[in-house]
């Protein structure tokens, strides 16, 4: 097998919560738990998982965007974390990222046309203006937007048309790897549809290789080559869509699962979820998700499961490496 | 004669001396323990359905005809005393966001108490017994500490189930709900569902559910209307629409959900996006978005018809079939 | 569409069309700005050239009392001064120094603040206590205690000369807190939202990211505050100059003219001290109202598109 994309080791984030700056005590959010995730040339990779379980955290210390805590990054073999930001640079032209609210990821004092120059005009200064504005024409094109916005300003767009600007804006400079966070959940279902067809096109188009940022199993089953199922900060379950949804191993994918509501079902299947998710300020020992899990027994309180390898699939669970599910 | 009837619902708001119709012609009828959902984009106007219901429109709105009549009573007529007393004991809203119910300076008990203690005579020690009794009954897990809490110390899903608790405080007949899971996680919003529909079912409470999500009301109603730029294109039974819907908006919907499309796929999109009130296009709103639309569409509002057992306002649902 | 078109469509415009009290008060600063600018032209003298003054005519009653001369209309001052002439110069004067000293203000203010809001940690933490530090003195106490300063250390008549420069300079430094915390605020607030995330993916700049990102879109608030701030400084140097720290009497400022009559009140020369200030009264007035009308006018909370 070739080189991974993208590899993260052993990624923690931990974030200090402020406090009275006389308090004694440090709290400290862990959004990131240990995370091991490699991401392939040309795949579409889905992290799925509900608020809070550090899937947003993970995509934005990708790009840099978040210092790791602890761990390492690597961007197509070369080690990416902890660079300063001029030696970063490189990168950024071959990484962009595409952001959830089409009403805050547009600067709405700047025109489109500003706003889809200005990484142009920074990563290849070198070009003229005629060139500047012709690559910005064909990028409007082949988002599906009419060249003709370029002087008008955000607020005058709607939010499907506003997310085209901003994948536009990603497109500008030719990236190979793309973070979409959340990129049509703010988006109404009609217009969620011509926003995924138009990021599945620009993939298949330029040979993009996408991670994905989701809480919609729906997307992740259309569009996903790979998914990574997060909770509370760590990986649970990694393996394609087909196989989680044809056989979820982790308790909580199989509770995730269970939980979408179905089209055309004729009567509502009631979920059993006994507890809360756990502060990330004070983590369970052990398993993270043993306080909910049906099948928790005292090594899961305990002892942190790994992932291993099962068939198709990579599972972090004791339960299902003793076959006890 | 129905719990609840709206009729030819209508308001209108005044922008800049123009007037703007947010809702047209809604009507439905709904009976002790039905559950309705009404389902559209944002802007459709559906939330603005319920707050018509409850008399809610402020300034610059106004229900500009139409009438709604709960047990006999016309609503939208009552002086605002009488309204206020018809809001929250009869009828209860939900709202999306908890934080926009609860008080974050008072606690969970003193909302409740103040609640209970405008709409009945009762004392302070029997307030605080119901209102316990209440959250138990929505399975917050020790009421009685919880009664005490402050809402910003609960989480989302707890802070859910204590606006339900609220809303039931008053054995209310109907219960209007918008969007009540959206801000929620999918193992919340599974949880949260079933509890509201429990309690509807167990003490007969109607439901009028109002969400975006198509799937979460063919889950859990029985009928439907489906909204799109300030009118009803479709209504009737839910499990008939979601099967076979007779409005193309409808099915544009149902087809554009990744579930109905083979993985990988195109999926069939609805072209253009909906338009602004105040740029409504002639004819039938849906007609530049639509694929049968043809002169008829541009030329005339179709008007919402009888097809088989439902409502469709579409010049050509009959090519649907 | 024409900019004009847009602007006059825009919402800000419609609103300010439907406010009689926001039409008013920006006519009233209109014509205050346009009498102080021409007023070498309209003026029927000069009131600092010494030559054109004649003691002869000292103390004249208003005209339109029926016992003045027509040639002063609003009475002259002690020197034979013509008092309409003087508030026409004060004016310009007064609006100078507070425009200026609130220029200043904005900028040290601004950049103080766009630092400390963007970097956030020790660096904030410095620039805020510093912030308290400089609020907590009054501005007029700094000032009086500054101009009190140079005035012994450079003399009477060079201090004159340098008055302009002094207040404006003094009620600038004494007041950039205000500007600072606003800032700071919104700056806060914009840092967090995506497109400021978007700019750092691309790779762009701290410097590049505060001022060509962050700072158009903080600017709304400084726009309101503005307002105020002048209206503040035309205060403040009035105030000054009332206690013989600001204008001199040979370039007098509304509050050196209102000081020079001050005098005269009790001996039946009313008019001295009166007409300045009801002139700086309404042109006070006038720069709060707009700047009320701002405040609610771009307040995004108070108007909500349907």
């Amino acid at each position: 097998m070739t080189e991974p994309l993208v590899k993260v080791q052993d990624l923690q984030v931990h974030f200090p919560i402020q406090v009275h700056f006389l308090s004694r005590e440090k709290p400290v959010v862990h959004a990131l738990n240990g995370v091991d995730v490699e991401i392939d040339r040309g795949d579409a990779f889905c992290l799925v998982g509900e608020s809070g379980c550090g899937k947003t955290t993970l995509g934005r210390t990708i790009m840099g965007l978040v210092r790791p805590t602890v761990g390492e990054i690597s961007y197509d073999g070369e080690r990416i974390s902890g660079l300063r930001d001029q030696a970063l640079l490189p990168y950024r032209r071959r990484m962009q990222m595409i952001f959830q609210n089409p009403y805050a990821s547009l600067n709405p004092r700047m025109t489109v046309q500003q706003t889809l120059e200005e990484p142009l005009r920074f990563h290849k200064s070198e070009l003229s203006d005629a060139e500047v504005r012709e690559h910005t024409e064909n990028v409007m094109v082949s988002v599906g937007n009419d060249p003709g916005w370029g002087s008008r300003y955000p607020h005058e767009f709607s939010g499907g048309q506003r997310q085209r600007i901003s994948i536009a804006r990603a497109l500008m400079v030719d990236p190979e790897f793309i973070v979409a966070d959340e990129p049509v959940s703010a988006l109404d279902v009609s217009i969620q549809a011509q926003v995924l067809n138009l990021l599945m096109k620009v993939r298949k188009e330029r040979q993009l290789t996408y991670l994905f940022i989701t809480h919609d199993l729906s997307v992740v089953q259309h569009f996903g080559t790979r998914v990574a199922v997060m909770y509370l900060g760590t990986v649970c379950e990694m393996t394609t869509p087909k196989t989680l949804f044809a056989t979820p191993r982790h308790p909580y994918s199989q509770l995730l699962l269970s939980a979408i509501p179905k089209l055309g079902r004729k009567t509502f299947v009631p979920v059993k979820v006994p507890g809360e998710v756990p502060s990330p300020i004070d983590l369970p020992s052990g398993c993270v998700f043993h306080g909910r899990c049906r099948f928790a027994n005292e090594r899961c309180k305990s002892q942190v499961p790994e992932l291993k390898n099962y068939s198709g699939a990579q599972v972090a669970c004791h339960a299902v490496e003793e076959d006890r599910l | 004669m129905a719990l609840l009837e709206v009729r030819d619902l209508e308001v209108e708001f005044a922008m800049r001396g123009a007037r703007l119709k947010a809702l047209r012609g809604v009507s439905f009828d709904l009976d002790a323990g039905d559950r309705l959902g009404i389902v559209g984009e944002s802007g459709a106007g559906k939330s603005m359905a319920a707050y018509a219901i409850l008399n809610l429109i402020s300034e610059p709105g106004r229900i500009s005809a139409g009438s709604i009549a709960f047990d006999g009573r016309v609503l939208n007529t009552l002086p605002a005393e009488e309204m206020r007393k018809v809001r929250g004991d009869r009828i209860a809203m939900i709202f999306q966001d908890p934080m926009m119910t609860l008080n974050p300076v008072l606690t969970v008990g003193a909302q409740m108490v103040e609640c209970l203690k405008t709409h009945r005579t009762i004392s302070d020690g029997e307030a605080r017994a119901l209102s316990v009794q209440k959250l138990r009954e929505v399975a917050i897990p020790s009421p009685d500490a919880r009664f005490d809490s402050y809402p910003h110390e609960l989480s989302g899903g707890l802070r859910q189930r204590v606006v339900i608790a609220i809303a039931l405080l008053l054995d209310p007949a109907v219960i209007i709900a918008d969007e009540p899971t959206t801000a929620l996680d999918v193992t919340i919003q599974a949880e949260i569902m079933g509890l509201m529909l429990d309690l509807c079912e167990t003490r007969g409470v109607s439901l009028i559910l109002i969400t975006h999500d198509i799937a979460v009301v063919s889950e859990t109603t029985q009928r439907m209307l489906v909204m799109y730029a300030g009118r009803v294109v479709e209504q009737g039974e839910t499990r008939g629409i979601i099967a076979r819907p007779s409005h193309p908006y409808t099915r544009g919907l149902l087809q554009a959900l990744p579930q109905r499309n083979k993985p990988g796929a195109e999926l069939n999109q609805i072209p253009g996006s909906m338009p602004t009130l105040a740029e409504l296009p002639p004819g039938c709103a849906f007609h530049p978005r639509c694929a049968y639309a043809d002169d008829t569409c541009s030329g005339g509002v179709p008007a919402l018809r009888t097809l088989g057992k439902r409502l469709v306002a579409c010049h050509h649902a009959e090519r649907l079939k | 569409m024409s900019t004009l078109q847009r602007v006059w469509d825009s919402n800000f415009a419609y609103q300010f069309r439907r406010d009689p009290v926001a039409i008013c008060s920006a006519l009233v600063l209109l014509a205050f700005v346009l009498a102080a600018l021409l007023a070498p032209w309209i003026a029927p003298q000069n009131p600092y050239d010494p030559l054109q003054l004649d003691l002869m005519n000292s103390k004249e009653p208003p005209a339109f009392g029926g016992q003045g001369n027509p040639d002063f209309p609003l009475g002259t001052d002690d020197q034979g001064r013509d008092l309409l002439s003087a508030i026409l110069y004060g004016t310009g004067i007064s609006l100078l120094i507070g425009i200026f000293a609130v220029m200043l203000q904005a900028v040290i203010g601004v950049s103080i603040g766009l630092v400390a809001g963007y970097m956030g940690g020790r660096v904030d933490s410095f620039f805020m206590r510093l912030a308290d530090i400089q609020l907590s003195l009054s501005t007029l106490m700094v000032a009086i205690i500054a101009l009190a300063v140079f005035q012994a250390a450079f003399g009477p008549q060079r201090y004159e000369d340098l008055a302009i420069f002094m207040l404006i300079v003094v009620i600038g430094i004494a007041e950039w807190p205000q500007y600072a915390r606003t800032v700071r605020a919104s700056v806060l607030a914009e840092r967090e939202k995506e497109y400021v995330d978007a700019a750092r993916v691309i790779g762009l700049s701290r410097a590049r990211i505060m001022f060509r990102h962050i700072l158009p879109n903080a600017l709304t608030p400084i726009l309101v505050i503005s307002t105020v701030q002048v209206a503040n400084a035309i205060v403040s140097e009035a105030a000054l100059s009332f206690l013989g720290l600001g204008m001199p009497v040979t370039t007098p400022s509304l509050g050196s003219l209102i000081r020079s009559g001050f005098e005269f009140i009790f001996s039946g020369q009313w008019w001295i001290t009166t007409f300045p200030s009801v002139v700086l009264i309404v042109l006070i007035l006038a720069f709060n109202l707009l700047g009320d009308w701002l405040r609610d006018a771009l307040n995004p909370k108070l108007y909500k598109e349907t």
